[in-house]
């Protein structure tokens, strides 16, 4: 847009007098812009529309333009703290900063910390943060701390009692070195007292690393909770599952039932339902997960037990990963889940005993699922797809949208996706999402479109279908994808978005170059995105020469 | 059709249709307070001159029929704010330096927000790729920083990390 030069304006020098807004200084050519800027409100409004590398510059104007632009920087950045800290040679010193700069501030791992400061002394940082930033912590609203020591965690647990009743977020990722083995240190004295309600406190995040397996690590989530009346959302990875008995305003739970280190990988299931049992009333939206990457143990005796099971009244949206990790008997039904309207569920290769199929069983049909999101983890060739598949089609009979998420790597074979994928063709589908993972081989591309677009067929009379595909992580390379070419574009009709985007192939820019014109010239929805350098690929940057 | 009489500083009466002035939550407010059901009735604008009066109304005449815009909800926090300018309000905001900032002005006290917000838009843009020296002297404002404040906003500025 052609703006005018900030200079023009002399020769309306005239106009000043047609207004009233100005003083005695009217007739200066400087209070025309400066009467708007500097009305506060304005220049907020101004300032919010800049980047935040613009509004750091901005602030370098003058010593408003510093206040309220550091106010609107303080909501859209995190404040390092330890930044704040150097040594002087003898002591920890302090810089101290601008107050509407410590509404969100975050405390990183040792390592972060100023070059300046000894090993010995960085402990000491984190104390003089709750001790010498007091007054400003008034202002903070989010903090997310990297606990590595127990001295450091009573440091913050007073600060909470002293200074940060105003918080509304905490994050915590609690260290791996911060209990070293030292199973009899039994509680931690900052705990013996409670901390005041805070009545504020909205949102905690708990992530405990998981070579953690001592019971304070733990507890220091559960005295956060006790403290949160109104906390509406928890995402938590502990090893205990927390009572939350005092949160009757939790909307949204994330909870990861992690191992410790030294004891048997045992998934509590009467831990779970407890919890949720608390909750009943009160939670819309529940995301469980277990451990990655290690074989857990049910201890069946717990399936056997009459567990009293929690009417969820509320519950509308309830993710499972993996699935087969939680075996809840007689609660997967309209009963127990009456307002449920979408399901994830996560599939991965784990032992026999603990297979979909037996985890499906538990299904008793829910005609309220209108959502359904599966997602297949490498080796899910392995446990059957096509039985889980008709199971699921079975138990969520009324399923408009779908979302599927598949593991195409490389030995996967044609004839397993077209299993997998034949059972959904029963589904009278509106909205349907493919995204296919780590595929190598164009010819898994074109088997994935021949078969999306083989449910729009089964009932095209019914519905208009809206379909995406979405291949990420595509190690195809240029030679391999240019032989399915056609049969690509042939199959992409019905679909409404078909995006293709490269990962470490270091050829996805050629072939970008030389592909995506064909498919644009094609009339095909495929677009093409791809990436240079590291493997982001679920964040694909957009190649717009190519769109 | 209800009309409204506005009463430009300059002096100059103008002739609205209450409509099309009812974007201004203080034509508004005053109109449901005093219940102006006589034509001849007069709001007077001390703080809008006439020019820029027939710019605002230009404006609300052309976005009348706009749906409202909804609040930002105050716990979430504000985001760079990015929606497209259409080329109608593009090609209108096309103004000297000195109406534009009259304009906000008013669409301030008039508490326009569409308008307000538009205005300062362009001004953000006009900011973009500047230096703090070039803002300055593109908006005659005296930099009042000492060099060590400046020091320290750029050592704060290096502390805060996008999240």
């Amino acid at each position: 847009m052609d703006l005018p030069s900030p200079f023009s304006q002399k020769g309306n020098i005239s106009l000043l007098s047609c207004s009233q807004i100005g003083d005695e200084s009217a007739m200066e050519n400087t209070s025309w812009t400066s009467i708007a800027l500097r009305n506060p409100l304005i220049l907020d409004q101004i300032l919010a529309q800049l980047d935040i590398t613009e509004l750091k510059k901005a602030r370098l104007v003058c010593r408003s333009w510093r206040e309220i632009g550091g106010s609107l920087l303080g909501k859209r950045t995190m404040l390092c703290i330890s930044k704040l800290f150097y040594y002087d040679g003898c002591k920890l010193c302090v810089t101290p900063v601008a107050s509407n700069l410590m509404r969100r501030i975050t405390i990183p791992t040792h390592h972060k910390f100023d070059d300046s400061i000894p090993t010995r002394k960085k402990p000491n940082v984190i104390i003089k943060v709750f001790k010498d930033l007091a007054h400003q912590l008034q202002f903070t609203r989010e903090i997310i701390f990297h606990v590595h020591q127990r001295k450091s965690e009573n440091a913050f647990i007073t600060g909470l009692r002293r200074n940060l009743k105003n918080i509304q977020h905490i994050s915590l990722q609690v260290g791996w070195d911060r209990y070293k083995p030292s199973p009899s240190s039994g509680v931690s004295p900052a705990y013996t007292k409670n901390l005041a309600v805070l009545t504020k406190l909205t949102s905690i995040n708990f992530v405990l690393g998981e070579i953690i397996d001592t019971y304070p690590a733990h507890s220091l989530l559960q005295f956060l909770i006790d403290s949160a009346p109104n906390l509406k959302y928890l995402k938590g990875r502990s090893w205990l599952y927390p009572s939350l008995e005092r949160c009757k305003n939790l909307k949204m739970l994330h909870f990861q039932n992690t191992v410790p280190s030294t004891s048997p990988t045992d998934v509590n299931l009467i831990g779970a339902i407890k919890m949720l049992g608390h909750v009943k009333d009160s939670l819309i939206e529940m995301v469980l997960l277990c451990p990655n990457g290690r074989d857990t143990v049910v201890d069946m005796s717990q399936l056997n037990q009459s567990l009293d099971l929690p009417v969820m009244s509320k519950l509308t949206s309830l993710s499972i990963r993996p699935a087969a990790e939680f075996m809840f008997h007689d609660f997967f039904n309209e009963d127990y889940l009456p307002v449920l309207t979408t399901v994830l569920l996560q599939v991965k290769h784990t032992s026999d005993r603990l297979n979909v199929s037996a985890y499906l069983n538990l299904w008793k049909g829910h005609r309220g699922i209108k959502y359904f999101r599966l997602e297949l983890e490498e080796e899910w060739q392995n446990v059957g797809a096509n039985v889980i598949g008709r199971k699921i089609v079975r138990v969520f009979p009324s399923v408009t949208k779908f979302d599927l998420r598949a593991w195409l790597g490389e030995d996967i074979v044609i004839q397993a996706i077209e299993q997998m994928m034949t059972p959904y063709q029963k589904w009278e589908l509106e909205d349907v999402s493919v995204t296919g993972d780590h595929v190598t081989k164009s010819s898994v591309l074109v088997a994935v479109l021949k078969n999306v677009v083989r449910w729009k067929g089964a009932y095209s009379i019914f519905f208009a279908s809206a379909k995406h595909v979405h291949f990420e992580d595509t190690l195809v390379q240029q030679r391999e994808f240019s032989l399915h070419i056609h049969e690509l574009i042939s199959n992409s009709e019905g679909c409404t978005g078909v995006k293709i985007c490269g990962g470490y192939n270091r050829s996805v820019q050629e072939m970008l170059q030389l592909l995506g014109p064909i498919f644009e010239g094609s009339g095909t929805p495929i677009r093409m995105y791809g990436e240079c350098g590291s493997h982001t690929g679920r964040t694909p940057c957009l190649l717009k020469s190519l769109l | 059709m209800p009309f409204v009489n506005l009463e430009s500083s300059d002096g100059d009466l103008v002739k609205v249709d209450v409509d099309v002035i009812k974007c201004s939550v203080t034509i508004n407010a005053l109109i449901e307070h005093l219940g102006l059901e006589d034509d001849n009735e007069v709001v007077p604008l001390q703080n809008v001159g006439t020019e820029t009066l027939h710019k605002v109304l230009a404006w609300a005449k052309h976005h009348k029929d706009d749906l409202p815009s909804v609040d930002d909800d105050e716990d979430d926090p504000p985001r760079e704010r990015r929606t497209d300018i259409t080329t109608w309000d593009a090609n209108f905001i096309k103004m000297e330096q000195i109406q534009l900032f009259d304009l906000i002005l008013a669409a301030n006290y008039l508490d326009i927000s569409g308008l307000l917000d538009l205005g300062c838009k362009i001004v953000a843009d006009m900011i973009k790729g500047k230096t703090a020296d070039e803002i300055r002297t593109m908006f005659n404002i005296v930099n009042d920083l000492t060099p060590q404040e400046q020091e320290q906003i750029r050592k704060e500025n290096e502390w805060c990390e996008e999240k």
